[in-house]
């Protein structure tokens, strides 16, 4: 089943979705559709597999290579299918200097990850990433698309604990910081084409 | 515009680089990043100066003057810049000696160093590194980074050709720009972000016929040529800057040799040829010149034997031979042989009253009469190519690529070419309306085309007419043709570039001239090989052609050819009363002659040859090790004494007394540019009947299939000879992909293993000729490779 | 200039009569070397029997005599000769033109190439004057000659002398 998915183009029958895609950019700035594209594969398929790769170079026109550069700067795009939970760990200076390290090895150790890996059942998959943005509240871990912000041993084992009985924690919000009173971004494909359309 | 570095007031240029200032003024500030013929990025912030401009006063448009000394008030930017990044201004102070600057190069330094390995005595790089020599001049020479460094790594086969050390990567992107912004493939890319970055690829094998030279621009170690991994290292090196002379363009080259042996070669600097690039078959193919089964001795026939023996028991026994042979004697030599060859080929056919003629040598002359040369094409704003550039003449495809980008070439400074062209940007848009490519097939270079054509082979003439006459020919529609009519007529400097195919008819070339004359576009013509344009302009020339040659003489010179490959010319050639062959390998003609003597190759030659823009080029002898071989110089030399006589062309230098004579021009020591003097077009000769009708297509080949077997490297990264096909000709004839076959064309057969590609048209094949082949059509019969071992 | 004077200085003379001589009777007997003697040639390996030459030419660079060629190739990884990418494939010295100034010994950043106390180099032959890897490396003593005579009387290499232990001839046991 999977083998057949690979095989068989994502855009095939798309074209709709492909022509609304590409006909965002003008002609010369094809190359510019390389982004929504991996977004769109990643989103139905979790993760943008070597065979999307090449079939996302050969409709924008460009090498491999170049696509796979683009896709690998942005740690929001997977070579590999991450868990339900993708745990993303800030290693930049400020987090680092706030103790990431440390946070990535406990959750190692909880996890049984290592850097990159997703466990047997699906649900966590570990990972560095580089810089969040977020440098005034570090350390940061990403859980998917929600950042959670100062976290110290405790509230990652809650937090942890929590994931692993299938329940997403409410971020703590930041006293004072930006996030301050602001309405929880809302992720999810129907809302963006919504607005497309 | 004035511009004061350190103590040094300059007048330049606007636009202009800071970095340019710097060094015009004779100053020096280290960078990486820079390259001359890439656009400058400031990746890696080691040219840094401290850089100020005086400013004018908004209300009196006056300078804002010192309250002091009344001197326009200098405003410092508020930090260092780097130069390289920053155009001159008016009145602009650049500083780049004071402590600060110091201190922050010496720091960037520093930077740069904290994860570069300490491998400099295993480092193939080692002796000729920039980053080694700039941490020696400008570093602080000691690191006050106690970590570990960062691990990755070392040996990362990019290619069967590249090597990539990720641990050695200074992230200074030289390769990652030069594969978009120079051949326009972008095979290689910066992976991954931060910390994390290295260089990678995931187009196997860097599917490009330019990837040496991010070899010769890697300021570290990173990216080396792996056919020379630890052959030696820099210092020991012999270095020589000649001339290749494996395509009709002169690119410049350097040739390494150590101990004898050609170890590597790299690009060397041409500003008006090949600037700094050359294509992967002329660096890595020189593996020939030292395969073991190369000729060292003349050999001289004894029965069906050859044996050994000194070239002067050679020229003693040829003098012997020629005293009782027929009178019909014929020199032949192969159209890479120098001019000073070229005379000494003519002196001895003059002497023995005989024929001197150059092959492969096509129908219509290669010099053309409105010439055009690499700049203009780089300059040009309509250029209408038929042929295949990338595979006839790699420098030009580059070339082409230039004119593209629409920045003509750089302007030379005090310090040569400017080190930072601020006119050149990343990912610049390309014009490719101003490109038309034709050709029989899809060719390489027409993915940069705005315009392709496909024709029938063999109606180059019908193209060209169509198009001048602005009716449909060549099975094209008559608007294409006629905008690409009118492109041409619009362009206030149209090329035409001709390639083989054209040549190859001479009323195509004829065709093509009067289009040229009828836009006022200039001709570039690709001739077949190094000298091809020398020889003609030489006139090493005879009424008969080749062909005559080989069936009306009694007595055959041939110095490099091999035309008994084709087992009906080798049937005739049997029954010579006297055969001498020049070459550097035993092939089948020289299983047939009485005589062999040793050449030498191109890389062991000292001569001059023509380019195809009518460019005298010196071309100098690397310390090759090839026991008694000799240039065709040699064998006149030899023979001359044998006879008696002294004939021009016994050396060097009688040979540059005699051309000297002829074309009016002192040939030792010329520039390193060349002396473009191109001589006047002749006659194009007689129309041979052309051969309209065959199902197989003999094309140029970028790597030279002669040399194949003896370059393993190049073969191991570029593969077998291929016979490419259509995937309908494939089906219908039931070819497999990758299977090997033998092509047997008129006498010759020859092996090549089928490539299934669409490049290929419906009912041609296309095989790369041999340097005996000629190009063109021609009928074949394949046979698999397994029946031929059955029976 | 008194008869006194010719005395006194007959007297140092007699009284060196009764004095142990310092001359050797070399070769019966061995001569005593002080440890920083430049003698012949030794390439040395790790503890774990690696060599330490990582052909990089360096020495070759800094020989005033042009007396060491050195030809490295890239070692294989399932067993390797030196550690690291790189090993010398060929590292020879012509003792002929060695002036033993000792500079390939400073030049070595891996400590590989040592000077050591070995001083008999005489031979009958060119050729044999040039000293390859095997002729070198840490384990092989005594010159060419002397091998080749050890070999023929079938006894151990004897050689003329006896030296303190340099800590640079790691592994070097005379």
């Amino acid at each position: 089943m999977i083998e057949l998915d690979t095989i068989k183009p994502y855009f095939e029958g798309k074209e709709d979705v492909l022509g609304e895609i590409l006909g965002r950019y003008p002609d010369y700035g094809r190359r510019s559709a390389i982004m929504p594209l991996l977004w769109e594969v990643q989103r139905a398929e979790r993760h943008v597999s070597e065979a999307r790769l090449e079939e996302i170079a050969h409709i924008v026109g460009v090498h491999a290579t170049e696509v796979k550069g683009v896709m690998s700067f942005y740690s929001t795009y997977h070579e590999q299918p991450v868990g339900k939970y993708h745990l993303q760990i800030c290693s930049t200076l400020s987090c680092s200097l706030a103790g990431s390290d440390e946070m990535f090895d406990f959750i190692s150790e909880e996890t049984g990850l290592v850097n990159g890996e997703t466990d047997g059942s699906g649900i966590f998959s570990l990972q560095k990433v580089e810089c969040l943005g977020s440098c005034g509240t570090a350390p940061v871990l990403q859980v998917n698309d929600t950042y959670y912000e100062r976290v110290t041993r405790s509230s990652c084992k809650e937090l942890l604990d929590a994931l692993r009985s299938g329940e997403m924690l409410e971020p703590p919000r930041e006293r004072g910081g930006d996030n301050e009173g602001a309405e929880k971004p809302k992720i999810g494909s129907e809302q963006r084409v919504g607005r497309e359309a | 515009m004035k511009v004061k570095v350190n103590d040094v007031e300059l007048d330049l240029e606007p636009g202009t680089s800071a970095i340019d200032a710097v060094f015009a003024a004779g100053y020096d500030v280290p960078y990486f990043c820079s390259q001359e013929y890439m656009s400058p990025i400031g990746a890696c912030r080691m040219c840094l100066g401290k850089v100020g401009a005086p400013r004018k006063d908004r209300e009196t448009n006056d300078w804002i003057r010192d309250a002091e000394t009344g001197e326009p008030q200098i405003f410092y930017f508020p930090n260092l810049m780097a130069t390289c990044t920053t155009a001159i201004m008016d009145g602009m102070v650049i500083d780049t000696l004071s402590k600060e600057v110091r201190q922050a190069q010496s720091g960037m330094m520093e930077f740069h160093l904290i994860n570069h390995p300490l491998d400099c005595p295993v480092c193939d790089k080692g002796g000729a590194c920039e980053l080694q020599d700039r941490a020696y001049e400008y570093g602080a020479g000691t690191s006050r980074f106690e970590f570990d460094k960062r691990h990755q790594e070392k040996h990362h086969a990019l290619s069967e050709l590249i090597t990539l050390d990720r641990e050695r990567c200074i992230h200074c992107k030289r390769c990652v720009r030069y594969f978009e912004e120079v051949p326009g493939d972008e095979v290689l890319d910066f992976i991954e972000r931060g910390g994390h970055t290295y260089i990678g690829t995931v187009d196997e094998g860097l599917p490009s016929y330019f990837t040496g030279n991010i070899t010769d621009i890697c300021p570290v170690g990173a990216l080396l040529d792996a056919t020379s991994r630890f052959r030696g290292r820099n210092w020991e090196y012999d270095h020589t800057r000649t001339v290749s002379l494996d395509d009709a363009s002169g690119a410049a080259i350097m040739v390494d040799a150590r101990t004898g042996r050609i170890e590597r070669v790299k690009g060397a600097r041409n500003t008006q040829v090949n600037l700094d690039w050359i294509d992967d078959s002329t660096r890595f193919g020189h593996e020939y010149v030292d395969a073991p089964d190369r000729l060292k001795t003349p050999l001289i026939r004894k029965g069906a034997l050859l044996e050994p023996a000194s070239w002067e028991e050679a020229a003693q026994f040829i003098a012997s031979r020629l005293a009782v042979a027929g009178k019909r004697v014929g020199v032949a030599v192969r159209s890479d042989a120098t001019l000073e060859e070229g005379v000494a080929a003519k002196a001895l056919a003059e002497h023995l009253r005989g024929h001197a003629e150059h092959f492969p040598r096509p129908a219509a002359s290669v010099i053309a009469e409105n010439p055009a040369t690499f700049t203009d094409v780089a300059t040009s704003d309509a250029i209408f190519v038929v042929g295949d550039p990338t595979e006839e003449v790699p420098t030009l495809d580059l070339r082409i690529k230039d004119a593209l980008r629409g920045v003509a070439p750089p302007e030379l400074l005090a310090h040569g070419v400017p080190i930072a062209d601020l006119r050149l940007k990343e990912r610049m848009p390309r014009k490719r309306s101003i490109l038309t490519v034709a050709a029989p097939y899809r060719t390489n270079l027409m993915r940069h085309a705005g315009q392709e054509l496909i024709y029938p082979a063999g109606q180059e003439e019908d193209l060209f007419g169509g198009v001048g006459s602005g009716k449909a020919g060549a099975s094209l529609a008559a608007e294409q043709l006629n905008q690409l009519k009118s492109a041409l007529s619009d362009a206030k400097k149209p090329v035409i570039i001709l390639g083989a195919f054209v040549l190859a008819s001479a009323a195509a070339t004829r065709a093509a001239e009067a289009l040229a004359e009828s836009v006022g576009a200039k001709v570039m013509k690709l001739g077949p090989m190094a000298n091809s344009y020398g020889l003609e302009a030489l006139e090493v020339t005879s009424d008969g052609g080749y062909a005559d040659l080989l069936t009306q003489s009694d007595v055959l010179i041939l110095s490099n050819l091999n035309p008994a490959q084709d087992v009906q010319i080798g049937e005739r050639l049997r029954n010579l009363d006297l055969l001498i062959v020049h070459d550097s390998f035993e092939t089948e003609t020289t299983g047939l002659a009485h005589v062999v003597l040793p050449a030498k190759t191109g890389y062991e030659k000292e001569g001059t040859v023509v380019n195809l823009e009518g460019r005298f080029l010196n071309v100098y002898p690397a310390p090759v090790d090839s026991g008694t071989s000799e240039d065709f110089i040699g064998v006149v030399r030899t023979l001359g004494e044998a006879l008696g006589v002294r004939l021009d062309g016994r050396s060097v230098r009688s040979a540059r007394r005699s051309l000297a004579k002829t074309l009016n021009h002192d040939l030792a020591a010329l520039p390193e540019e060349g002396l473009l003097a191109p001589v006047d077009a002749k006659e194009i000769g007689e129309t041979v009947a052309d051969t309209v009708a065959g199902n197989l297509l003999l094309t140029s080949s970028l790597l030279k299939v002669d040399r194949l077997r003896r370059n393993p490297k190049l073969r191991a990264a570029h593969g077998d000879v291929a016979l490419r096909v259509n995937p309908a000709d494939a089906e219908a004839q039931n070819l497999e992909a990758g299977a090997n076959v033998t092509v047997n064309i008129g006498g010759v057969a020859r092996s090549a293993t089928i490539k299934i590609t669409e490049d290929a048209p419906e009912g041609l094949m296309l095989l790369p000729a041999t340097f005996d082949q000629a190009l063109g059509l021609t009928s074949a019969e394949i046979v698999p490779a397994a029946d031929l071992v059955s029976a | 200039m008194s008869v006194l004077d010719i005395a006194k200085g007959m007297g140092v003379t007699l009284s060196h009569l009764f004095k142990k001589p310092v001359t050797v009777s070399y070769p019966e007997q061995k001569v005593d070397i002080k440890a920083r003697f430049r003698g012949r040639h030794h390439l040395l390996r790790h503890p774990n029997g690696l060599e330490k030459c990582i052909g990089c030419s360096l020495c070759a660079a800094a020989c005033p005599a042009y007396c060491i060629y050195v030809e490295a190739a890239e070692n294989d990884p399932a067993n390797p000769t030196s550690p690291g990418e790189r090993y010398a494939k060929i590292y020879e010295i012509n003792m002929l033109r060695c002036i033993f100034c000792g500079f390939c010994e400073e030049a070595c950043p891996t400590g590989a190439v040592v000077l050591g106390h070995e001083f008999e180099l005489a031979d009958f032959k060119y050729k044999d004057f040039t000293y390859g890897k095997d002729d070198m490396l840490v384990g092989t003593v005594g010159s060419k000659w002397q091998r080749r005579e050890a070999d023929r009387l079938e006894k151990p290499v004897e050689l003329g002398f006896k030296a303190g232990q340099r800590v640079e001839l790691e592994g070097v046991d005379y």
